[in-house]
């Protein structure tokens, strides 16, 4: 019987290799006749290939970026007498310039670093507008995130929420909210393995070593069809590959962790590795305040390359959290994602890629009165074929992808948690087909689509996607796109919680079915050699998204509810690029409605106007800067105005008065707007040595977190009692490397 | 320096700043405006009562007495016939119609007047008076299932269980009885199961006295808002203010009630 399935997939797959193959073996054939410029952009320092490198000819009619192993093809004229000048062009490295002749050879291109100090380092606008769709869409370098003030390590969301169109609720929580998305429609892959929960313990902190990180690639909307199952965005991380040339260690200490990354050469290839433990438990216990909590967490991946045709890589990330010891709770609290990522080259047009792994999250929490177990397990697979076709002067990716998940949450009934218990196994299974195709040197566009299927649901999805882009010039272009997505596990999370306890993910059910959203976007930038102007407007329409039942009383009720809503807003950067600094002004306007019981609401996260300043100083004698500044409308919260009386009958005989808080319309009111500066100053002692000052709230804004309603017995009197945010919090750290 | 062409920037970044102040308009009623009712129509008494409270600023508490509202007309129509409430002389804020009782299967159309407020409205739909000819035995594990009949226009049912130490015996009700606990279930199903710790007193089984209500959906609202629980404060039971009537907060309802004795010898 086995061996019986086991044929019918191999039938399958056969079917579906010989479909493929039919359709691209005319333009397999053509491919051998035509000239291509293809290989692999590397550090000339490090060996490490470099992703979204911006790679275009001199008069800029053919274009590309490198992929995430640094590959990169570009299709040359059929009739080259000539050379062709081709350019490099990246952030932080200095522009290569190439001269190209008839070759179909595989080529290896390094790139070298731009030297550290200022004047030196002037980082330029690209020439060229990078040749993938400018919509929604950014690559974000991590030393802007490695630089920026932060209270501890660099961390990723706390940048993001800097970014327009990004929003969040407090300095405790990490969580991010993008274009009126709540936190869990980002899609968050890290080397393509879905991350769930990629915080430490109640969100306070990433879980993320930004110092492994190689790149970020953000969508903010409209992301490619080649991943599902999320209604927002997609943020995608790629850790580094490690030093192939030479063994590196660093070792960063600050007042709060230790974080230790090694990396270097093994076989064919490099390895990087990092690993992070915090020291709350040990300082606490010295200053005999006991507070037995730390976290550590780790990242790795080994770069194996066995050939130019070959690539495989081993890597993975997990954290874990604990509280313990004297306290009366017990948390622990972990994330993990590993897999393997292999990558063949059949000819330079086609390659095809495998991605096999493992995701989990889990979370215990241990009380006396109190316990509950929070656990979910993903296995996926996702193969990919990507074909380069002269033909159609597109390049085409399809493949299929299948995620096997459990979700388990178990509580005690005490605190009425076991309202939420749940063990499940659902799989998604998905099919999709981009192409990406350029009409003219000014039009390019892509279309794609997506069928997913949700066996919890029984249910199956078209979700198409088109995006264009015109260029006007090679200042000035415009792009547009629509999206549809579909979201199929949602988390069980209240946002009004100023530290929500748990990450609950539930896969939805068929009383609710997916969650749904439709996407348009359209962008438009304007750019000189040092500076560019972005500006996007967009829609999201939600026809179903999924929320906790606020009246849900008992198993009649229904535990989640589809309902409505729709995001739009506008969104600016202007960024601005010079010896002495580079500058951020970002603007986000944005406004937010979700419906429940039919009342329109605005989201607790709801910021309607945002505006951040980012500026980074180039290194000055070892000296180098960041300051942000944030100033944005506060966020909505329910208001207790008063109270009133009703009469309560239960026993029928003699009602006794019963008091009721008077609430402002759910969320109806706002706290006080919301404003911060923060600093970061840092000086290079010598090669291997440098010091960091971070001073968070310089002028110590008290920002509302939240209002408590104090009654005091004696006077009869309620009280409003403020409760703040983040105080002035200077903090000090070394870097140690060698 | 020419500043004029950094007049308009300045301007728009002011603009911009300066929205962020922007504050949502609250739609509520102020607090102080807010008026309550509570009412419920039953037919195991001849005294209707309706209260009637004004609300208040969370800055100024009050006792429930100076929160009462006086002098208000409340009418209650049904079948083409209304009754008129009559504000009690002992209890502020209560109104009460006496010697009648609601009949079965009839809409109520409640009408409060009062110069400071907008007219409140409200509508009920009391039961049909039904038998509910109820049925019971204890399971294995002694578990009390319970069940009765459907009644009309019931959206729910309340269940009242007392425990007795001694009360009815031989038919007679006996005048020193204890309570020993009280328990209350609601369902929109014609049976309930009662778990045996409920049922004991002191490790001894007792005997139970049970009403059942057969209620309307208002007041089965009412009866769920008041069962809204955080007891973590989770914030994922938010009702907000609770109304079922109009230009108001609070409920009018109806409950069709009838008892049962459960001697356990």
């Amino acid at each position: 019987m086995i061996i019986k399935i086991k044929n019918e997939f191999n039938m399958k797959t056969v079917k579906f290799y010989l479909v493929m193959a039919i359709a691209f073996m005319p333009h397999a054939l053509k491919s051998s006749q035509n000239q291509h410029y293809f290989g692999q952009v590397t550090d000339s320092l490090s060996g490490e290939p470099l992703i979204g490198v911006n790679i275009y000819t001199e008069n800029q009619t053919i274009g590309t970026t490198s992929e995430a192993d640094g590959y990169f093809f570009l299709s040359l004229p059929d009739k080259l007498s000539d050379s062709l000048t081709v350019y490099f062009q990246y952030t932080g490295y200095q522009t290569k310039k190439i001269d190209v002749y008839a070759t179909n050879e595989f080529q290896h291109i390094t790139l070298t670093p731009a030297p550290l100090n200022m004047r030196d380092s002037i980082t330029i606008i690209s020439e060229r507008f990078q040749n993938d769709i400018g919509l929604s869409h950014q690559y974000i370098q991590p030393r802007y995130i490695r630089n920026a003030s932060a209270l501890g390590d660099a961390d990723l969301f706390r940048y993001l929420a800097t970014q327009s169109g990004v929003s969040f609720t407090n300095d405790i929580s990490n969580k991010i909210y993008i274009r009126g998305m709540r936190s869990d429609k980002l899609f968050i892959l890290f080397d393509d393995f879905v991350l769930y929960n990629p915080f430490h313990l109640a969100s306070v902190t990433s879980s993320i070593d930004m110092g492994a990180v190689q790149t970020v690639e953000l969508y903010k909307s409209v992301y490619p069809v080649n991943e599902t199952g999320r209604t927002g965005g997609m943020l995608k991380l790629y850790s580094k590959k490690g030093n192939a040339n030479r063994f590196q260690m660093n070792l960063n200490v600050s007042l709060m962790s230790s974080i230790l990354r090694l990396q270097g050469p093994v076989l064919n290839g490099s390895y990087f590795v990092s690993l992070r433990r915090t020291y709350f438990d040990v300082l606490s216990k010295l200053m005999d305040d006991e507070f037995p909590y730390h976290f550590y967490d780790g990242i790795f991946k080994i770069h194996f390359k066995a050939n130019d045709n070959h690539t495989i890589e081993l890597s993975g990330i997990k954290s874990n959290d604990y509280l313990e010891g004297d306290l009366q709770e017990d948390i622990q609290w972990s994330n993990e994602a590993f897999g393997v990522n292999w990558k063949h080259y059949y000819n330079p047009r086609l390659y095809w890629r495998h991605n096999v792994g493992y995701s989990g999250y889990r979370s215990s929490f241990k009380e006396d009165s109190l316990q509950t177990q929070n656990t979910i397990n993903t296995i996926f697979y996702n193969g990919s074929m990507n074909y380069h076709s002269n033909l159609l002067n597109a390049q085409i990716t399809a493949g299929l992808s299948v995620r096997a998940m459990q979700n388990v949450f178990n509580a005690d009934e005490a605190y009425y948690l076991n309202i939420l218990e749940q063990d499940t196994k659902k799989t998604q299974y998905d099919a999709f087909l981009n192409i990406d195709g350029n009409m003219s040197r000014a039009f390019t566009w892509q279309a794609g689509v997506s069928g997913a299927y949700f066996d919890a649901l029984n249910n199956f999805e078209i979700l198409p996607l088109v995006r264009m882009q015109y260029l006007f010039s090679n200042s000035f272009k415009m792009a547009a796109g629509y999206a549809k997505k579909a979201q199929y596990l949602i988390t069980i999370n209240n946002e009004k919680d100023i530290l929500p306890p748990f990450n609950i993910w539930r896969s939805l059910g068929e009383n609710t079915g997916a969650e749904i959203s439709h996407q348009i976007s359209l962008s438009a930038q304007y750019k000189q050699k040092n500076f560019r102007l972005n500006t996007e407007i967009y829609y999201h329409y939600l026809p179903s998204v999924v929320d906790f039942n606020r009246k849900y009383i008992d198993e009649l009720d229904p535990l989640l509810l589809s309902n409505e809503g729709e995001s739009y807003g506008l969104e600016m950067q202007f960024r601005y690029l010079n010896s002495w600094f580079d500058a951020d002004i970002n603007y986000g306007l944005s406004r937010t409605i979700y419906t429940m019981f039919d009342d329109a609401y605005y989201p607790s996260f709801h910021r309607l106007h945002k505006f951040d300043v980012n500026f980074y100083s180039k290194t000055y004698k070892g000296w180098k800067g960041a300051l942000h500044w944030v100033y944005s409308s506060g966020r909505p919260y329910t208001f207790i105005e008063g109270y009133y009386f009703l009469r309560h009958f239960k026993d029928f005989v003699t009602p006794v008065a019963i008091t009721g808080n008077y609430y402002s319309d759910f969320n109806g009111a706002r706290y006080p707007s919301y404003h911060r500066l923060d600093f970061r100053i840092s000086k290079q002692f010598t090669d291997h040595f440098r010091l960091y000052v971070n001073l968070i709230n310089l002028y110590n804004q008290q920002n509302v977190l939240y209002y408590e309603y104090d009654f005091d017995t004696s006077t009869k009197t309620v009280g409003i009692k403020k409760h703040y945010m983040l105080p002035f919090l200077p903090s000090i750290g070394i870097k140690y490397e060698f | 320096m020419n500043f004029k062409i950094y007049i308009c920037p300045l301007i728009l970044l002011i603009m911009m700043l300066h929205s962020c102040l922007e504050v949502p308009v609250d739609s509520v009623t102020p607090a102080n405006k807010s008026f309550s009712v509570s009412g419920l129509l039953q037919n195991n008494t001849t005294v209707q009562k309706i209260f009637l409270y004004r609300g208040s600023f969370i800055d100024s508490i009050q006792i429930e007495q100076k929160l009462s509202v006086s002098e208000a007309d409340v009418t209650l129509t049904g079948k083409k016939n209304s009754f008129v409430f009559h504000e009690s002389d002992s209890i502020q804020g209560m109104y009460v119609l006496r010697n009648w009782r609601p009949q079965g299967n009839t809409k109520y159309a409640l009408s409060i007047q009062h110069d400071d407020y907008a007219t409140v409205t409200g509508e009920t739909t009391f039961p049909d008076y039904g038998p509910f000819n109820p049925s019971f035995h204890f399971d294995q594990s002694g578990n009390l299932l319970l069940s009765w009949d459907d009644i009309t226009n019931a959206y729910g049912y309340f269940i009242d269980i007392y425990l007795w130490r001694y009360g009815y015996r031989n038919g007679f009700e006996e005048k020193e009885h204890y309570w020993g606990g009280e328990i209350y279930k609601k369902t929109t199903f014609t049976s309930i199961k009662i778990d045996k710790k409920f049922l004991i007193f002191r490790n001894t089984e007792v005997d139970i006295k049970v009403i059942i209500s057969a209620i309307d959906r208002n007041y089965y609202a009412y009866l769920k808002f008041d069962d809204a629980y955080d007891p973590l404060d989770f914030h994922l039971i938010d009702y907000g203010n609770f109304s079922v009537v109009d230009n108001g907060l609070g409920f009018i309802g109806s409950a069709y009630a009838d008892s049962l004795i459960i001697e356990r010898d």
